[in-house]
């Protein structure tokens, strides 16, 4: 346990003299950072002081790691480390914002190489034990894996669901490879880590799998698509994943169609737009003229409750609204949404068009995949930044509020 | 020895099952944040790298852990400048 915590390092490196007590406490806390920083990111909210404390766990990882062996073979590793993660800033800032998977395909093939290469020098230390020995080569083995994976993603620049799988991949790869890494050094952080993320990667594709309503290999390295009802590469969430990224919002719109007023979901959307306003965000609604069973009849079901027609956008202003939005929320619409108005064979075409193409995020909230009353599909279900929301209008609606008014 | 390794088969394990637990509840919008974040874990490997070098080892094995360091800092910095931009993406006004 002794050698476990210290890091004892193979082939005989001078052992430090302050390892024995420090460099443990260091290390444990190290570990806290790491995962209480990974908690943190879990929540959008809370997600720059989760990344944060992954620094400061890094910084303390390195820190105990210095002490552990001596400061002379450290130096050069350190500044390299420090080199290299300039070079990561500058490539990193060259990313795309929304960070396409073969962005992270790339990061988690450095740290894949990283392992690899880390695994060739420990076997070329001529290892003591069996344990150090098979270590190295399962970093070394997951290491190649992960960097062929992320080589092939970074050059392919896919951003589909089925290349975010992948990347997972890559980063369960990487985090197998740190863990044998961290088995032939008996090095503590580097176990809890590569097994944190080993597992959080299968987790996240597994996840993402369920959300396509496809498992993890399907998704992964199976068709790249699966059809629902018509539908492909649909996602889904419930109300509490919805109302995570909602409460993040600041610009919001809302877009409530026919299935609001069937619902008699007009009461709860105001509840819910009075709880977004105290929660500092602007909202607005959008009305297409269409919406309803007869045109007007959205304005009357939300003058019922009391929303004031100033909130209330026309078309022309809504589409300006709608690409600068961070969320857009549609309850119970379907045809007023159909970004096919300019497809000649859809039963749409012609119709004034309410553009969501642009919204950060958009959420429907719909009982089902079926069609509305013109009958036609809405690609705008398939879009890579929609997420339905199955259920009732105003049950989800309900959801929303409740889960918003707790801060949860 | 037989100790150190039930240890460490313990604190993997249990890293294992934690990594799961908090994976398993985040929402399909910010998949992206979560694999920005292993990406960024992966980069603790470079710290593996710093003094793995004993005399012993050859001059390409010195190089190879060398190189292990520099790209263990590559997925450091590429990892949180990106977890840092997707994050922004999420944050207040950040459209």
């Amino acid at each position: 346990m002794g050698i476990l915590l210290t890091g004892g390092l193979p082939g005989g490196t001078a052992a430090p003299v302050l390892s024995g007590t420090v460099a443990p406490l260091i290390y444990a806390a190290a570990a806290t950072c790491v995962l209480l920083g990974i908690g943190f990111t879990n929540r959008v909210s809370s997600g720059g002081s989760g990344r944060n404390l992954l620094g400061v766990g890094f910084l303390l990882a390195i820190v105990a790691r210095v002490l552990e062996v001596d400061l002379d073979s450290a130096t050069l590793g350190l500044a390299l480390l420090v080199g290299g993660t300039v070079v990561g800033v500058l490539l990193g800032s060259q990313a795309n914002a929304k960070a396409a998977p073969s962005t992270f395909a790339w990061i988690a093939g450095a740290g894949g190489a990283s392992a690899l290469a880390t695994s060739i020098a420990l076997l070329a230390s001529a290892p003591e034990g069996a344990v150090a020995v098979v270590g190295a080569y399962v970093g070394a083995g997951f290491g190649a894996l992960a960097v062929l994976q992320g080589l092939l993603l970074a050059v392919g620049g896919s951003e589909s669901a089925q290349a975010s799988a992948r990347a997972a991949v890559t980063v369960a790869c990487a985090g197998l490879a740190m863990g044998g890494v961290g088995f032939a050094i008996e090095n503590v952080i580097l176990l809890v880590v590569g097994g944190t993320t080993a597992c959080s990667g299968v987790g996240l594709g597994r996840v993402m799998g369920r959300a396509s309503s496809r498992t993890f290999s399907d998704l992964a390295f199976g068709d790249a698509s699966v059809v629902v009802d018509g539908y492909r590469n649909v996602r889904s969430c419930g109300a509490d994943e919805a109302a995570m990224v909602i409460e993040t919002a600041r610009n919001i719109l809302i877009v409530p169609g026919f299935g609001t007023a069937v619902a008699q979901a007009q009461h709860a959307l105001k509840q819910l737009v009075d709880t977004l306003e105290k929660h500092g965000a602007t909202v607005r609604y959008a009305v297409h003229p269409s919406a309803g069973c007869v045109p007007g009849q959205l304005n009357g079901v939300l003058d019922e409750a009391n929303v004031p027609h100033t909130a209330i956008a026309e078309l022309e202003e809504a589409n300006e609204l709608a690409a600068k939005a961070d969320v857009v929320l549609c309850i119970g619409a379907n045809d007023v949404i159909n970004p096919s108005t300019d497809d000649k064979s859809s039963p749409v075409y012609g119709m004034a068009g309410l553009d969501l193409s642009k919204a950060r995020a958009v959420f429907v909230v719909k009982r089902s995949l079926n069609a509305g009353a013109s009958g036609a599909k809405n690609p705008l279900f398939e879009a890579p930044q929609t997420t339905m929301v199955f259920g009732d209008a105003k049950r989800v609606t309900q959801q929303l509020v409740t889960v918003l008014s707790s801060g949860h | 020895m037989t100790e150190v390794l039930l240890v460490s088969v313990y604190l993997f394990a249990l890293a294992a099952f934690v990594g799961l637990d908090v994976i398993s509840k985040a929402p399909p919008a910010i998949y992206g944040v979560m694999i920005a974040l292993l990406g960024l874990l992966t980069a603790f490997v470079g710290i593996g790298a710093i003094g793995s070098v004993s005399p012993e080892t050859s001059e390409l094995g010195s190089q190879l852990a060398m190189a292990g360091a520099a790209l263990g800092g590559v997925a450091l910095g590429g990892g949180l400048t990106v977890l840092g931009k997707t994050l922004g993406v999420f944050q207040k006004g950040g459209h």
